[in-house]
Order: structure tokens, then sequence, then C-alpha cells
């Protein structure tokens, strides 16, 4: 998998969650960016990102109802729906970007979710 | 200013640590455990892709806090030699029963861990905390055989000797957060925990779901999840027979989430929950209700009077039906939804501080400059446990001042 | 000039040599950054040096915040003038150079931010005169805070943001208005009665639980029913609220005749001192408890009530024929009064009730800072659950009010050229910190009120709005991608 991954993380949960994760390896390639929120990802940005050279955007908000900022997390996944909708009329392919609700608690999780986009972006590449 | 003392730094007892530190008085925060925190760093988030509201993550925010604030002291395997009260202040000797890590001076550096010739130390990290603490009952120090390794190696001086004498803390107000004892489930062997390995307390199921994606222990032979989980609610609560005869609040909370956790993470899953009633613990629980329905989740009136083994290592559940008289139900496991209750020592240590508990156990909310908060006074969870830790800091610190209240009538029908 | 402090722990990891390559910035190696002797040293060469940016690159990821909060405040760095780094042991020369030139590629673009600082009002204004909201002011009192109760019927106006809000009440006697300052508002309103003479309710027969006990008192022996019904979780699961009162009213209507009751619930509400004792005592005295799943018939025709439901215990399809029905409100989907939730600007739940079920806000927040909630109004209608967001509600309007309102000016900027005042910001914004400002034509943002969570700047499809702390050349810059030029000129502050 080229380019590696830029995590968008919001500073209340994904930021912390994969601070935990510390030294794993399954963070080699991963990119960490800090938002004060979810909601200030936006959709120009993570395809500006991509193509800039990154593989894959995965932006980690707080689950609903636990995003400090009320709203935020709602709003990012709607954001990343649009990116995704642009990279897949564009044939880019859609697995670029990805968005997960992951709390800043549940590390398991957030290695999940992460190896799951290591695999989908090496499944793409793999097919182009 | 004043100083206040916290014994337990659970999620109530700092909770209200905050509470007294943020009104600029000095907080010694008490803790008899190697680290600090109690049971909630061992609970999982249960959200999906929205919040279950169980407070784990909040609780953590809670405690980067604590150890954040400059007037928060903090002190762990901290044995309690003498309490006294005198002219309305009370006087503790607190000691420490072994070496000691404070969290607050802890840099997270590590050189104490290969420093233990034990291997007693470890380290806790999630949710943006982290320390360094020591598993006093794997440490080797003893009075007639000291081991200074770990203060030794410690660069910041944050690890801490052994101190029988103890040290004089004076406070004008006392916080009991003592916390609870979690239902023993070998006192309902026909239940059949310790007996099948797929039997698993909500305490367990937690912690392993706090480390893990899956529900299945570490030394399981594979890592699937089990595709049929029942959950029998009220183990170890509402049961005059047992003398348990509160209900636990706590677990029709913890079960319904977990249950939307598992059916979330494996849509196929065959989840069934076990209840006799289902406590409010949420407002939003008419929605939750729905959207269990919806993923395929059961709750089902009546709660199984046993458990046993079935054929593929399977449990076969035995179901009191009022129609059929009895029936059986297999899942390949099962979570018991132990209660919370009274912890013996928590008993003990309130006595030392004059108040006495209820015919159940737990501690009364206390007056004068005695309050006890969180599960040593009732079953609740982590965001109530928060508030009932504040509240009580905050009577603790009126009082000191009158105010002035106005009354605007009028206008209204 | 950006100083980067480099801590002996990284020894293995990187050196100073690597460093000064990568980076083209002055180097200071330290010793235990993340200690406070550290910060200290780090401030000491910030001030000699004139370092106005420092990064600190250190091997401890749960410190960084620490570090970078204490060094701002030992040194007297502006927000986001400070950031820190750590390199994982693994990783090698090339990612850590690209990850220092990211960090200082977004550290060139923040800029200075002054703070404002405001003496708050210090009353407080509690709108509710029930158990709440004497709980809430009582708590005030005690913490030596001066409250003032209304009704909500009384408010008129709420207007300003946390240390000023400016409320308008209608005067005594109903003739004109005034108004009147505050530092921080606790909204006890409680919830609206049910309406006894809409469905479900048909006067005489089935009436609210709350009247029942009256009711019934006010019976003579004639008049009073043979049977009697309480239905709980009408139209919502209930807290343990209508549990209480319904097996309350059961064991009072018993105590003045004998009577036969039923009590139709989805779920028996046991969680509280002394309720387990309550249901038990209910079921000795004869109170006949049906738990029914799904939805409940009430039928007023003929000379009694019909109720039909589901008992989930049998199984089966019950009818029962009484005399006179009790509702309780708890279970209705009331939400709470919609001129108050108007005026107070605040989000409200699935239920319209004054809180959004939102975990961070439990229990007395609300999305506005200075706006506290307590008790029915917020969906919590147990009495003990009540009192506690009462005392929890004083304490943090008590927090609140007791230091200055320290603003820090790094809130969302507009760019009046760009705005097309679409409102999209003005609606979005979860703490209503966007305004429109009819003389210059566009939306701007109230600094007090600003959360810097960066939704508008995300939102604004005309991209008008700069969140300066957060800037998307500051976000693209550490995310490795270069921003272009332009947009560098355009950002970069001196």
């Amino acid at each position: 998998m080229k380019g590696g991954i830029v995590a968008l993380c919001c500073e209340n949960s994904g930021w912390k969650a994969l601070a935990s994760l510390g030294d794993d390896p399954v963070l080699d390639g991963v990119e960490a960016v800090r938002l004060p929120c979810s909601g200030k990802a936006e959709t120009g940005m993570m395809l500006k990102i991509l193509e800039k050279g990154a593989a894959g955007v995965l932006v980690l908000g707080c689950p609903k109802d636990d995003c400090t900022f009320l709203r935020g997390s709602a709003r990012a996944q709607k954001r990343v729906a649009v990116a995704r909708a642009a990279l897949k009329d564009a044939g880019v392919g859609e697995e670029r970007v990805r968005m997960e609700f992951i709390s800043s608690v549940d590390t398991p999780r957030l290695a999940e979710a992460i190896r799951a986009m290591k695999a989908a972006l090496e499944a793409h590449e793999g097919k182009a | 200013m004043s100083t206040y003392i916290v014994v337990g730094s659970g999620v109530a007892g700092c909770a209200a640590a905050l509470a007294f530190a943020k009104a600029g008085n000095k907080v010694e925060l008490l803790e008899a455990e190697g680290r600090i925190g109690g049971k909630v760093l061992s609970y999982c988030c249960k959200a999906t892709d929205s919040c279950s509201r169980c407070g784990v993550c909040t609780a953590h925010d809670l405690f980067a806090q604590i150890l954040a604030h400059p007037g928060v002291a903090i002190r762990t395997a901290v044995d309690l030699r003498t309490v006294r009260e005198a002219g309305g202040r009370t006087s503790v000797r607190v000691g420490a029963s072994g070496p000691w890590i404070d969290p607050k001076a802890c840099i997270d550096c590590g050189r104490c861990v290969p420093a233990c010739p034990s291997r007693a130390i470890r380290r806790y990290a999630r949710g943006g905390v982290s320390f360094h603490h020591i598993e006093g009952t794997q440490c080797a120090d003893a009075p007639d055989a000291p081991c200074p390794s770990c203060r030794n190696a410690c660069p910041t001086g944050a690890i801490h000797a052994a101190d029988p004498a103890g040290t004089l803390k004076k406070a004008d107000g006392v916080l009991l957060a003592l916390g609870h004892r979690p239902f023993d489930p070998a006192l309902k062997p026909r239940l059949g925990y310790g007996r099948f390995p797929n039997v698993f307390t909500g305490a367990e199921a937690e912690e392993i779901l706090s480390r893990r994606t899956t529900l299945t222990r570490a030394d399981a032979a594979s890592t699937a999840a089990p595709r049929s989980v029942a959950f029998i609610q009220c183990v170890g609560s509402r049961d005059p027979l047992l003398k348990r005869n509160w209900c636990s609040a706590v677990c029709c909370a913890y079960a319904l989430r977990l249950a939307r956790l598992l059916a979330h993470r494996d849509p196929g899953a065959e989840i069934t929950v076990y209840a006799i009633d289902v406590q409010d613990f949420d407002k939003a629980l008419t929605p939750l209700r729905a959207e269990l329905e919806a993923k395929g989740v059961k709750i089902v009136r009546g709660v199984p009077s046993s458990v046993d083994s079935a054929a593929g290592g399977r449990l076969r559940l035995l179901v009191e039906d009022p129609k059929s008289g009895a029936r059986t139900a297999e899942h390949d496991a099962v979570v018991l939804s132990v209660g919370l209750g009274p912890d013996p020592r928590a008993r003990a240590t309130a006595a030392r501080f004059g108040l006495d508990p209820d015919a159940d156990g737990f501690l009364p909310e206390g007056g004068g400059g005695v309050r006890a908060a969180g599960t040593c006074a009732a079953p609740q969870g982590i965001p109530g446990s928060m508030a009932q830790g504040r509240a009580a800091a905050l009577e603790l610190m009126s009082g000191r001042a009158g105010g002035h209240v106005g009354s605007r009538a009028g206008g209204h029908g | 000039m950006t100083g980067i402090f480099l801590c002996s722990c990284l020894g293995e990891v990187c050196g100073r040599a690597e460093l000064e390559k990568a980076a083209g910035a002055r180097v200071f190696p330290g010793e235990r950054l993340c200690t406070p002797q550290g910060t200290a040293s780090m401030a000491v060469s910030i001030r000699e040096h004139g370092v106005d940016r420092a990064l600190v690159l250190g091997c401890a990821a749960a410190q960084v915040d620490a570090v970078c909060a204490s060094l701002r405040k030992a040194a007297c760095l502006g927000t986001g003038r400070v950031r820190a780094l750590r390199f994982a042991k693994r990783g090698n020369a090339e990612g850590r150079a690209a990850s220092v030139r990211a960090a200082l590629a977004a550290l060139d673009l923040v800029p200075e931010v002054r703070t404002r600082k405001t003496k708050p009002n210090r009353e407080v204004l509690v709108i509710g005169c029930g158990a709440t909201g004497r709980a809430a002011s009582e708590a005030l009192a005690s913490l030596g805070r001066t409250a003032l109760m209304t009704e909500a019927a009384s408010v008129t106006d709420i207007r300003g943001s946390a240390g000023r809000f400016t409320v308008r009440f209608r005067n005594v006697g109903g003739d004109g208005e005034n108004a009147r300052t505050f530092g921080a508002l606790i909204v006890a309103a409680g919830l609206p009665e049910p309406d006894a003479s809409r469905k479900p309710f048909v006067p005489g027969r089935i009436i609210p639980l709350a009247d029942l006990s009256d009711r019934l008192s006010g019976l003579s022996r004639r008049e009073f029913p043979a049977s009697l019904a309480v239905v709980l979780d009408m139209e919502i699961d209930e807290t343990r609220a209508g549990f209480e009162e319904a097996c309350r009213a059961c064991l009072d209507a018993k105590s003045l005749r004998p009577v036969e009751t039923w009590v139709f619930l989805h779920d028996a509400r046991v969680a509280g001192p002394g309720l387990e004792d309550l249901y038990d005592r209910a079921r000795e005295a004869g109170v006949q408890f049906v738990k029914y799943g799904g939805r409940i018939r009430l039928d007023a025709a003929g000379s009694g009530v019909k109720v039909r439901a589901r008992d989930t215990v049998l199984g089966e399809e019950v009818e029962i024929s009484c005399g006179l029905a009790a509702v309780s409100g708890y279970g209705l989907a009331t939400p709470a009064d919609a001129e108050l939730t108007a005026m107070l600007g605040i989000g409200t739940d699935a239920l319209g009730r004054l809180q959004e079920n939102n975990i961070r806000l439990l229990p007395e927040l609300t999305g506005r800072a200075g706006i506290f909630v307590a008790g029915a109004c917020r969906g919590a209608t147990y009495g003990p659950d009540a009192v506690r967001d009462a005392r929890n509600a004083a304490l943090s309007a008590h927090e609140l009010l007791s230091r200055p309102v320290e603003t820090e000016l790094s809130h969302a900027v507009v760019d009046g050229d760009k705005c097309a005042l679409c409102l999209t910001c003005v609606r979005l914004c979860p703490f209503r910190a966007m305004t429109v400002n009819a003389e210059k034509k566009q939306a701007e943002c109230v600094p007090e009120s600003c959360m810097h969570c960066g939704l508008c700047a995300g939102e604004c499809p005309n991209k008008a709005i700069t969140l300066p702390l957060w800037s998307d050349g500051i976000i693209l810059a550490l995310s490795g991608a270069a921003p272009d030029a332009a947009s560098v000129a355009k950002e970069k502050r001196p």
C-alpha cells in the first residue's frame, strides 16, 4: 500500500485512542492529524490530501451523541459520503476515504478499523 | 480555601475531588488499590456508530483532568492508620501498605517495569490517560526485606516507599467514595459460572471487550465471536433468599448496551436478554428497545434457573414458562448480569468515619463533615455516580457563606 | 523564531544533527522535558533566545497535551504556538524529518491570539419554582450566590451569552415588561401538565394519575369505584417516578376503601432506594400488576373503562373493566414548553425535552455555556435525580461565575466578501454562536459563545469562514500535504 493513511482525528476521541495504541505496528504508515472536531474535516480537504499522495484518508469521529460539539461527527459522516461519491464517480475508488465512529476508549476497535482500511486499500490497489 | 479528603478514586471520588479543586480547595485523594480509577478502567466502550451513553469515555476525561489539576494530591496503596475527629476537622494518618507510584508524577517512561524483579509493575493506557502502577499482590517489598529497585529506576521520584507509620492529614470535610463489590456468581452455582468457560459475568464481558472486539477469552481455541449469546439478568439482585433484595440498576443498562453492541458487530448473531423487568437507565429507552427489536435482539420475560452443558460445547438454559411449565433454550455463550453490592471493606472504613450502612449495607448520604457518594451509597451507573460525587462535594463546601434567594411571583396561571 | 526542543530520551531514535539538517531551525537539547523541571528549562531558553514558536520532541505520547499547556503558560506563548511530537522507537529518519517539517509549517501559520476578560454578572436566574427549582436556589444560596426564582411563564425574552444574559420579564399585574441581567440561567421549568380534556383522557373516567388521590378523597362511598386501573408507559417508557406514584396511589386508594386495583406497565422500575420494598408492599396489599407489551387500549364507552393489553407474562390478551382509570403523565410524550425552548435556543432530544441526549451534557449542561437544565424539563422526572441535577447545575453555575469569563479571540472569522448570508452557519452552530450583522451584511461569530469546533468553517458553501488556529493551511501542512504558495502567502501572519 503506497502513500500511507492520513487519519483526520477529532482530538476528543480518535486522537486519544491513537495515543493509546502507542508503538503498535498497526500504526505504521498512519499519519495522524489533529482536528478540534471531526466536523471540521471538509470534503475538499479529504480530496486534496489524496491528491497530494496519500493512499487513504480515515476520518475518526466520536460516536453520535458522544460528540463534544454535539453535531460534528454526524456532519463529518455526510461530508465523507460526498467524498466517497465523488471518488466513485471519478473511478478512483471510494475505499480511499472512510469514516469510523470510535470513542477515546475503544482502542481495539480502532486497531481493527485501521487494519480493515489497510486491507481494503491493498485490495483496491491489487485490482487497479 | 479548605482541605478535603476523598477516600476512593473511582468516578464518584474523582468527580468530587475535581469539584473541590475547581473551587480553589486543596484535595487529598486517597486510594487503597495500587492505581486510581476504580472499576471503570476495566469497562468497555459500548458504542456502535452512535454512543450508548455508558460514560466510560467521560470517566477517562475526568481522570485526565484530575491528573492535571494542581490542587489534587493523590496517594495510592493507602492504608488508613488512624481516623479522629476534633473541633469540626477530621485527622487521618495516611500510611502506604506497599511501594506506590504517584500517577501525577509518573512520566510514563516505563523504566520501572524491567527493573522490578517480581514483574509487579503494570501500565494503563486508554482514553487519554496513561500511567504505571504497582500490583500490590505481586510486589516483593516487605518490612524485613525492602526492595528499592523500582524507586531507584524512576527518573522523577514518582515512586514512593511503603510507609507503615503514615503522615497526618487534616481536613475540613471527608467524602467517602468506597465503591462496590460485584456479586460473586459462585453463590448461584446452578448458573454454571466457573464450570463452563463460555459463561461470563457482565464485568468480565466488559473487560474482555475493552481489550478485544469479540466476546472470547484470551485462551479460547477460536477468536470467532459466539453466534448465540444469552444475557441472564438480576443475578444476585432482587433476591430475598440471598438477602440481596434490591435492584442493582446498572445491569439492565450494561446488558442492553452490550447486546446492542454484539448485534451490531455480528448482524447474524442471536442475542437474547432474559429479564424480569427493564429499568429506566436512559432517556432514550423506548427507541433503544425499538432498535434492539429491529436488530433481532429478543428481550424475554423470565430468568433461567439453570445453565448446563449441551452438545458441541454449547449451553442449555432452563426457563420457566407460565404456560408450558418449563422450556429449554441453547446458546453459545451466557453472560450473567451480576449486580452491585456493598463492599465489606467499605463498611469497615465508613464505620471509622462514623457512617453506618443501612440494612442492605449501602451507606447513607451522610451529614456534617462526612458524606458518601457513588456505588457505596447506592447501585448506580457512571453518569449518576459522577453527579452524586459532585452534589456531595457541594454539600460539603456549602454552608460557609449564606446567599440570598429571591422569588419573583406573578405572571402565571 | 521557532525553537525545537529535543528531549534526551529520544537519543537512540533521533539526534541533534539529524534534526538540524531536516529542520533548518534552532535545536535546543534538553532532559526530561515532560517534567516541571523540563518545562522550566525550556521556558528559560524561550525567553533568552526570543523564541515565539516551539516544537517539543519527546517519547511520551500521553504527556503531549500537558507539556504544551504547561510550557505555554510558563513561557507566555499564545495558543497553538507550542506543538509537541512523539517519535516511536520504530520509524525512519525520512518519516521523522517529514513530521518535523509538517509541524514547523503548521507552526508558521499560527496567528497571534489575544484574550478578552470580562467580569460576569454574579446573579443566577432559576426558571421554575417547583421542587427542582427550589433545590437549585437553595444550593446556590448555600454557596453564597444570589439566585432569583421565577416561573417560566413570566419570561418573555432571553438574549446574551455566559456571564451576561439579558432576560425580559412580564411585570407582576401583567402590564409592561422589565429586563434584568444574569450571569447564568438554571432551567427547572418541569413539563407541561397533561391536558385532562384531551386524549387519552376522558373527564371523570380516564384521568391523569397526578389527580387520582385528590379525586378519590373527594368521592363518597357510593361514588367510589369498585375497581381502578393505573396505566404507565402509555406512549414512552417512563422513569421510576411514575412507578412510585402508581404504587402509592393504589395503596392510598386501598386505605380509603376496599377497591380492586390494577397497574398496567411495561416494567416495574425498582432501581431506587425503597422501591423494591414498595413493590413488595403493593403486591402484598393485593395490587395486581400486569406487565403488558406494545400498545394499551383504553375504552371509556359504557359505564366504566375497558382496558385491553397483551400480558407478556401470560402471553395472551387481557381485558379488564374498571370504574376509573388513571394514566401517568410521565408515560406521555409531552415535550417541554415550546415558547421556552425557542427562547433558550438550545437543542432538544427526540421527545422535545430541554437537553440533547449527548453523554457529555449529562446531567446539567445544554449546548450553551451558562444555561443549565435540571429535572423533568430535561427528562429526569424521578425526584432524587431531579434534586441531584439541581445541585449539579448550581455548582456549575457557581464555577462559571466565580472567575472572570476569559474569552480567547480565536473564534471563527467570517470573510464578508464571501458571505452570502445563506444562514447555514447560523442554523448549524450547536452553540448559537453565529449571528447576523445587519450593518455589515454578513454572519458574525460571538467570541464568548464560540466553542472552536469548526463546524461552520467546514460547512460554509462559499468557504467564507476560517477558524484561525485550525485553518486549512495548518491542517493540510500537518497532513504532509504542503499547501500551495498562494494560500500560504494569504494566511501567513507575522
